[in-house]
């Protein structure tokens, strides 16, 4: 039902995006002044908006959709990482794709920036945790070499 | 910071060893002079000995060769004396005696002689082995002040790669990371974030 806009909604800072739209255009519901068109045009992305669109043309009812996508949205499974920094859209896109073929029940990246990662990344997921840094990685190499060296 | 207290140290390290190395050459130039000093006063004992030996024999045959002559005057005189020897006996008892005076004479110088030389062999022999004591002893003494040189610098050296030792792991790791952290490309970055996913997923992480 949602999958046409979830394919939006690949990272938390997407959802979160998402979901101010979402917000914006019930809070309209209730303010006849602003009304549900205006914040489309005025306050949604194209892409967004283009989609809700051809829902409403298809009949359903706005407030109805919003609750649905919203609960969606909050039902998300969450994979965090931690990035040595800022990812590319091509790596946000990679990730994404990784993620939908192995995780059956769909989810989302959270990520978050520390350069002491230095590359790789650190991955948790519903309390799993796997450490794939570059600094890890060194470490450990390095205190090998260290210990058949002492 | 640890890269600083590592440059210090070296700097420290470089200054003593600099130090210990000036303080060996020093004592290693004193040494060789006295070394060259003992070696020369061997030598002039070794040319003395040799004049004294010389002057030995010299006085020795000398005496000797007086001492034969008065033995042979005093010899004719008492020969000539006598009137029981005739005339002919007499030449031939001077040219007999003259004869085995020679012989005495020159056997005595070989007897003489052979004597010294033995002894200025001796003395040879004995200043050879006093000269090889002499730099056997100062070897002796550059070997230990350099052994003891070398202990300490040894010593100071162990002391100080202990401390490289322990700050070694540290400054690599921090210099790799610097390195790492400003070469890592995008599409590594990516490479290195799939190969994360994928070891997460054999180990049951999704």
């Amino acid at each position: 039902m949602y999958s046409d806009i979830l394919v939006l909604v690949r990272t938390t800072f997407e959802r979160e995006i998402l979901l101010g739209e979402l917000m914006a255009l019930k809070d309209s519901l209730f303010e006849p002044k602003k009304g549900p068109e205006n914040i489309l045009k005025d306050e949604v992305r194209v892409s967004v908006a283009n989609i809700i669109r051809s829902k409403l043309e298809k009949g359903e009812k706005l407030e109805s959709y919003i609750d649905g996508l919203v609960r969606t949205l909050d039902g998300l499974t969450e994979v965090k990482f931690e990035l040595p920094k800022e990812p590319t859209e091509r790596e946000i896109g990679l990730i994404y794709d990784w993620l939908t073929t192995n995780v059956p029940s769909g989810a989302i990246i959270a990520y978050s920036i520390n350069p002491s990662v230095l590359g790789g990344a650190t991955i948790s997921h519903k309390g799993r945790y796997y450490d794939g840094s570059l600094r890890t990685i060194l470490e450990s190499t390095l205190k090998e070499v260290y210990s058949s060296y002492a | 910071m640890s890269e600083v207290y590592i440059l210090f140290g070296a700097s420290v390290a470089v200054m003593f060893l600099a130090i210990v190395t000036l303080y060996v050459v020093v004592n290693y130039h004193k040494t060789l002079k006295r070394q060259r000093e003992l070696e020369g006063e061997v030598a002039t004992l070794r040319a003395k000995g040799s004049e004294e030996a010389r002057k030995l024999i010299l006085n020795a045959q000398l005496q000797a060769t007086e001492v034969i002559k008065n033995a042979e005057v005093k010899a004719q005189e008492l020969i000539n004396a006598s009137e029981i020897f005739s005339k002919e006996y007499k030449q031939s008892f001077q040219a007999g005696l003259e004869q085995e005076t020679n012989k005495m004479l020159l056997s005595m110088s070989k007897s003489i002689s052979s004597q010294v030389d033995s002894e200025v062999n001796a003395l040879h022999k004995a200043m050879t082995i006093e000269t090889a004591k002499v730099s056997e002893s100062v070897g002796r003494s550059i070997t230990a002040a350099y052994a003891q040189a070398q202990a300490q610098v040894d010593e100071y050296k162990k002391a100080m790669m202990e401390k490289v030792n322990a700050s070694i792991f540290d400054i690599i790791s921090t210099v790799s990371k610097k390195v790492l952290k400003e070469t890592i490309s995008p599409k590594e970055q990516q490479k290195l974030v799939m190969k994360a996913l994928e070891e997460a997923k054999n180990q049951n992480v999704f």
